[in-house]
C-alpha cells in the first residue's frame, strides 16, 4: 500500500511517516501544499493523509483540485481544526475521514486500514484466500492454521495480492505500492520479495498460492487458470 | 458592597427637609405677623380707652376730679372684669384703682411718662395683661391753666395705668399655633406623597436602565443598551455605557480569539510530541533511535516553551508589568552580531547572501534583554522566510534623535494589505507556515510591544519585488544626539 502524507509540521510528519512505514506501508511525504498536490497528481496513492494548514496551497485547495480532476484517492484529513463546521466542510469537499490533532498512533492506523478496506471494497478486516488467512488489524498471517512470520515488506506484498486475489497485479503496480516515490530500490526487488514469500508459503504436496503470469505480473489464488 | 440609603430615600428626605424648613419658616413668620397685628389692635383699643378716660379728668385747683362715675368702661368694671386701671398723681400717690384689680397694684410708685408707655404685667390671677401708662397734665387753656396758676400745692401730673387681660389674645395665638401645626402636618403629608410619586417618576428611567443592564452578561456583550425617550441627562450615561460595552466586547473577543489561537497553536506541537513518543515506544529500538527521538521531543518542547514565554511576556506587558527595566546605551553592531551568530548556519544552508550596513559605534537607548528579543525575532523571521539562495540586508543608522535598524529579506509572499496584520497576535501569512512551526505568529506582535515600551516603534513594509522590510526605531544615545547637531 502506498500512502502520501502532506503535513507541514516536520516533527509530526516524520513521526507519522515512521509510524506508517513501520506498519508496512510505503509512504511519500512533503510539508508543502503545492508539492503535495504535484505528488498526488503524479502517483496513484492508495490513501492521502492531508493536513489543512499548509504553506503554498492549503489542504482544501489540494482536495478541491484532486476532486475536480476526478481523482478518487481516499483522503484522510489530519488537522487541529476541530469545529463541526470544519469537519462538515472537509467531508463535503470530498474527504473520506477526519482525524483531529493530537491523535493516537493506533487510531491513525485503524482509520488508514478502514479507508484501505473501503478502497478494496472489503469490509472484513480478515482476508482469506483458500486456507491462507491474513488479519489486517494484528497483521498476523496463518496458512492452514500455522502462523507465518513475515517482514513488513513481505506482509505488505502479500496483503496487496490478497486484496486483489484472483487478479493479476503487475510488477510495476507492486513496485509502486511497496516503494516510496524517491526509493532507490531496483525494479527486480519485486521478484526478490515474491521469491521470499513463495518460500514461506510453500507447502510440499500442495499447489502454490502465488502464481506468475509471464510478461504481466503475479496473482494470488488457489488454482491456476 | 456596603450600600447607602436608596436614591429614592435620599431624594425624598431632601425634599421633605426642604419642605419642612419652608413650612416652619412660613408658620413662624405668620405667627409673629398675627401676634404683632393683634397686639397692635389691643394697644390701639387701650390707648383710645385711656385717652377717653383722661379726657374726663377735671382739674380743680391742685386737685383732679377723675369723674369716674361718668365712665361706662373700666371704672364700672366689676371685680371679674378684664380691664384694670389705676390713677396716680405725682407726689400724691394712688388716686383710684379699679375693683377688678382686687387690691393688686399695677405700679409700685407714682411715675411720670412723657409718652404713652406699653408693657406687660402679671395680674394677681397669674394671667398676663397688656398695660399702657399715660401721664396727663392740665390743659393749656381754660380751667387747666387757671388750675396750674392757682396751684401752690401738689403737681397736677396724673398718670393713668390702664391694663387689659390678654386671655383672648393668648387663646387666639394658641389656636393659631395649633392651626399652623395642623396645616403644616397636612402639607408635609401631601408633599411626601407628591414627592414620592415625583421621585419615582424621575427615577423610572434609571430603574429601566438598571433592568437593561441586569440582562447583560458575558454571553451577550454584543447587545447595546437602548432607552427610548431617555431624558437628556441619561443620554450621555447610556452612550458611555454602550461605548464601554463595545470595548468590553472587543476585549472579550480578543481574549477568546487568543485562547482559541493558543489552543490551536499548541495542538500541533503537542500532537508532534505525543505522536513521536508513541511511535518511538511502539516497538523496541536501538539506543541511537531513542536518542534521536528524545532530541526531537526536546526541540518540540523548546518551541512550545518559546511560545509560552512570548505569551507570558505579552500578558505582563498588557498588564503593565514586566516593562523593560531600564534603558542603557547598547552598541548595536555587537548586539546584532550576538543575535546573528546562531543563525549563520541556517543562512549558509539556505544559501542566503547577507549584506551589512552598520554605522560604526552606533548605540541605542534600550533595555538589553528586550532589544535582543526583538532582534532575534526580526532576524530569524528574515532568515526563515527568505527564499532559497535569496538575499538579506541589515542596516543601522541615525535618523534624527533616533536610530533605525532595518532588516530586509527577499522571498516575501505577503501582500501590502497584509502589512497591517503582521503585528496581530497569532496572525500568520500563508507563507509563514514554516515546516518547523517555529513561528506561531507571536514574535512580531511581542517585538512591537517591546519596542513601544522602550519609546520606539516597529513597522513593516513590502515592495512588489518580493522584499519584506522591518524597521525598528529606538531612541539614540545623548552623545549621538550631540553628534547629530
Amino acid at each position: 500500500m502506498r500512502l502520501l502524507v502532506i503535513e507541514d509540521y516536520t516533527p509530526l510528519r516524520k513521526a507519522v511517516v515512521r509510524g506508517l512505514e513501520e506498519a508496512g506501508y510505503a509512504v511519500d511525504s512533503t510539508g508543502d501544499g503545492k508539492e503535495g498536490l504535484w505528488y498526488a497528481q503524479s502517483n496513484d496513492y492508495d490513501l492521502i493523509v492531508l493536513d489543512l494548514m499548509l504553506p503554498g496551497l492549503d489542504g482544501w485547495g489540494i482536495l478541491r483540485s484532486l476532486r475536480q480532476e476526478g481523482q478518487q484517492t481516499h483522503v484522510l484529513i489530519l488537522t487541529a481544526r476541530d469545529t463541526v463546521d470544519d469537519r462538515v466542510v472537509g467531508l463535503d469537499m470530498g474527504a473520506d475521514d477526519y482525524l483531529i490533532k493530537p491523535f493516537a498512533l493506533e487510531e491513525l492506523l485503524a482509520r488508514v486500514r478502514a479507508l484501505l478496506r473501503r478502497k478494496y471494497q472489503s469490509k472484513n478486516p480478515s482476508l482469506r484466500v483458500g486456507d491462507l488467512e491474513i488479519d489486517q488489524v494484528t497483521r498476523k498471517v496463518q496458512l492452514g492454521g500455522n502462523a507465518i512470520q513475515l517482514t513488513s515488506r513481505e506482509y505488505a506484498l502479500l496483503e496487496l495480492l490478497a486484496l486483489r486475489a484472483g487478479e493479476v497485479v503487475t510488477r510495476s503496480e507492486i513496485w509502486e505500492r511497496l516503494y516510496e516515490f524517491n526509493s532507490q530500490a531496483q525494479s527486480n526487488v519485486v521478484d526478490v520479495y515474491i521469491g521470499y514469500l513463495r518460500k514461506k508459503l510453500d507447502r510440499p504436496g500442495l499447489p502454490p498460492l502465488i502464481h506468475t503470469r509471464r510478461g504481466h505480473g503475479y496473482w494470488l489464488g488457489e488454482y491456476e487458470f | 458592597m456596603k450600600t447607602g440609603p436608596t436614591l429614592r430615600l435620599r431624594l425624598l428626605a431632601s425634599v421633605m427637609a426642604a419642605s419642612a424648613l419652608v413650612l416652619i419658616s412660613a408658620g413662624v413668620a405668620l405667627y409673629f405677623l398675627v401676634r404683632v397685628s393683634l397686639l397692635k389692635e389691643i394697644d390701639t383699643a387701650l390707648i383710645q380707652q385711656a385717652q377717653v378716660m383722661t379726657s374726663m379728668f377735671e382739674w380743680k385747683g391742685g386737685q383732679v376730679d377723675l369723674e369716674l362715675d361718668q365712665l361706662s368702661g373700666p371704672a364700672q368694671a366689676p371685680p371679674h372684669s378684664r380691664q384694670f386701671f389705676e390713677v396716680w398723681q405725682e407726689g400724691q400717690g394712688l388716686l383710684a384703682r379699679s375693683a377688678s384689680l382686687a387690691g393688686m397694684s399695677l405700679a409700685q410708685r407714682d411715675q411720670v411718662y412723657d409718652a404713652p408707655h406699653w408693657s406687660f404685667v402679671h395680674l394677681a390671677s397669674g394671667r398676663r395683661a397688656r398695660m399702657v401708662a399715660l401721664t396727663v397734665r392740665p390743659p393749656a387753656d381754660g380751667a387747666g391753666r387757671e388750675a396750674a396758676r392757682a396751684s401752690t400745692g401738689p403737681s397736677p401730673k396724673v398718670t393713668l395705668l390702664l391694663a387689659s387681660d390678654l386671655r383672648r389674645f393668648e387663646t387666639s395665638l394658641e389656636r393659631l399655633v395649633l392651626l399652623l401645626i395642623a396645616v403644616g402636618l397636612a402639607a408635609m403629608l401631601v408633599t411626601a406623597g407628591g414627592a414620592w410619586w415625583a421621585v419615582g417618576f424621575g427615577l423610572r428611567p434609571l430603574e429601566v436602565l438598571g433592568q437593561r443592564l441586569a440582562l447583560l452578561d458575558e454571553g451577550n456583550l454584543n447587545n447595546r443598551v437602548e432607552l427610548p425617550q431617555a431624558p437628556r441627562e441619561l443620554l450621555s450615561v447610556v452612550e458611555r455605557l454602550n461605548q464601554l460595552l463595545q470595548r468590553l466586547e472587543a476585549a472579550f473577543g480578543r481574549e477568546k480569539a487568543l485562547l482559541a489561537n493558543l489552543a490551536h497553536e499548541l495542538r500541533t506541537p503537542l500532537a508532534g510530541l505525543g505522536f513521536t513518543l508513541e511511535v518511538c515506544l511502539s516497538r523496541p529500538r536501538e539506543a541511537r533511535e531513542y536518542i534521536a527521538d528524545m532530541h526531537q521531543c526536546l526541540d518540540i518542547c523548546r518551541q512550545m516553551q518559546g511560545m509560552v514565554d512570548n505569551l507570558l511576556t505579552m500578558a505582563r506587558l498588557d498588564a503593565g508589568q514586566g516593562a523593560p527595566r531600564g534603558a542603557c546605551a547598547i552598541e548595536l553592531e555587537e548586539a546584532l552580531a550576538q543575535v546573528w551568530a546562531p543563525l549563520q548556519d541556517q543562512a549558509a544552508h539556505q544559501g542566503l547572501k547577507v549584506e551589512w550596513q552598520l554605522s560604526p559605534g552606533l548605540s541605542a537607548l534600550a533595555d538589553p534583554h528586550s532589544l535582543l528579543i526583538i532582534l532575534r525575532n526580526v532576524l530569524s523571521n528574515a532568515a526563515d522566510y527568505a527564499d532559497q539562495g535569496g538575499r538579506l540586508w541589515v542596516s543601522a543608522a541615525k535618523s534624527g534623535p533616533s536610530v533605525e535598524i532595518s532588516v530586509t529579506n527577499t522571498g516575501n509572499r505577503l501582500s501590502p494589505q497584509d502589512m497591517g496584520r503582521v503585528f496581530e497576535r497569532f496572525w500568520r501569512g500563508d507563507s509563514s507556515r514554516s515546516g518547523n512551526q517555529a513561528h506561531a505568529g507571536l514574535g512580531l506582535a511581542l517585538s512591537r510591544q517591546l519596542a513601544e515600551a522602550m519609546h520606539g516603534n516597529l513597522v513593516a513594509s513590502c515592495d512588489g519585488q518580493g522584499r519584506f522590510k522591518v524597521v525598528l526605531s529606538l531612541p539614540g544615545t545623548p552623545d549621538q544626539e550631540g553628534q547629530t547637531i
